[in-house]
């Protein structure tokens, strides 16, 4: 499936079906129910943050009715880290074809950066409620985003040559490129410029491969992504 | 039993012989002590008002006269928290000759600060994140002057001038980031050992080649 097969799969996928009797299979509405649900509590909390959506928003959003949502999830923190699993699991996946078609580490990690970036600007929606919302979330919510984020390290790792063709920063360094990255994410979404998240690659590549690689490589590999 | 000598007798100093603002004042400062070890244990969200006046011993009515909403008290607290901090980073900073010593001292005073004081610390770098837009703006621009710091830094430090210009504020965003994490995970009271992580952090982008 092609990248943009797969973003407009998701488009789909987190389309609303109109409620009602339609005559589609049971397991269909089933996984249309949650697809719902994942879209109505996307665009809630991409509007207002976890802490200020309630079930009902996310039941109206969704068209579906309060009963429904608890037949699927305990609670809103239960849907929310549902719908983000699967985005997480979406996205990676998306990342991951695209590295296969790089032909060394830098690209790979050159289009695993890219990938994101390049969907959440097509979907803000998505950006905000998978990277913004869970810092700003507290409890286990923001818990499991500090997990995730501490294995994206490794993520963008993977496929690394061993020294001496590479460095090995400390894992302070490493927590803080992720850090660093993540903040200037989230400050063009904060500043409504979200749709132009790709322009971002070049600095963001700079800034892990630098550490890695040393500057000269970093900025070459930077530069072959302007 | 003799009577205790006059200057040990127990003072007539009522709330009514004190200045009005000298109260206040310390009457402020207990609300905002109580309402950094409410905010760090339990979140923004999870803070309530009652909590803070209750830990603070003082009454409903005199945190009103003093804040006018929980965000309010947050915003305070985080300042109360901040400007001892940046007069503390500063001060240690600017005792310094060198690009380099200046950022020790910065830094060193920095983890001081979080180590002496970890509910403020945990106030102003992780449940910053959970108190809403406005809290996160005036974050932001502290955040912002830390960067600039940074910048001004790299003319003094002989440091390349080709370097992106958003080094620095992803250099503050992941500074805040790790501290996060470490405090997050319960290390504020043992901050002052990561003087050489931080160093690592803040120097290597400059340093290496």
């Amino acid at each position: 499936m092609s990248e943009q097969q797969s973003q407009d799969d998701l488009a789909l996928r987190l389309a609303r079906l109109p409620p009602g009797r339609h005559g589609l299979p049971r397991d269909f509405v089933v996984r249309n129910q949650r697809d719902r649900l994942a879209a109505g509590i996307v665009a809630v909390v991409a509007a207002h943050g976890l802490n200020g959506t309630t079930v009902a928003e996310v039941c109206t959003a969704a068209g579906v009715s309060r009963r429904t949502f608890y037949a699927y999830f305990s609670s809103k923190e239960d849907c929310y880290l549902a719908t983000y699993a699967s985005i997480v699991e979406y996205v990676r996946g998306a990342a991951d074809e695209a590295a296969m078609l790089a032909d060394d580490w830098p690209g790979r990690v050159a289009a695993r950066l890219r990938t994101p970036l390049e969907l959440f600007a097509a979907n803000p929606d998505l950006a905000s409620f998978s990277l913004v919302a869970p810092q700003r979330a507290g409890g286990p919510v923001t818990a499991r985003y500090r997990q995730l984020m501490s294995q994206a390290v490794a993520y963008l790792c993977e496929g690394m040559p061993p020294p001496p063709r590479t460095r090995s920063p400390s894992e302070a360094v490493a927590a803080s490129l992720i850090g660093g990255m993540v903040a200037l994410v989230v400050r063009e979404l904060d500043d409504g410029r979200g749709g132009e998240l790709p322009r971002l690659l070049p600095d963001l590549l700079e800034l892990f491969l630098t550490p890695y690689l040393g500057r000269g490589a970093a900025v070459a590999a930077a530069g072959a992504a302007r | 039993m003799a009577p205790l000598p006059d200057h040990m007798q127990s003072t007539t100093v009522g709330r009514e012989r004190l200045p009005r603002e000298v109260v206040a004042g310390y009457q402020r400062e207990r609300i905002l002590a109580a309402a950094t070890g409410v905010f760090a244990e339990r979140g923004f969200p999870g803070a309530t008002i009652d909590q803070i006046v209750a830990a603070a011993h003082v009454g409903v009515g005199s945190f009103y006269e003093h804040f006018e909403n929980k965000e309010a008290c947050f915003i305070a607290a985080y300042d109360r928290a901040a400007s001892s901090v940046r007069a503390a980073v500063l001060s240690a900073a600017s005792a310094q000759g060198a690009w380099s010593e200046q950022l020790v001292a910065g830094l060193r005073a920095l983890l001081e600060a979080i180590e002496a004081d970890p509910a403020a610390a945990r106030l102003a770098l992780v449940e910053v994140h959970t108190a809403g837009e406005t809290v996160l703006a005036h974050h932001a621009r502290h955040l912002d002057e830390v960067a600039e710091v940074l910048r001004a830094g790299r003319s003094q430090g002989g440091i390349a001038a080709d370097l992106p210009q958003s080094l620095e504020f992803a250099t503050v965003g992941g500074l805040g980031w790790y501290l996060q994490e470490r405090i997050a995970a319960g290390d504020a009271a043992r901050a002052t050992t990561l003087l050489p992580q931080l160093l690592e952090i803040v120097a290597e982008p400059y340093l290496v080649a």
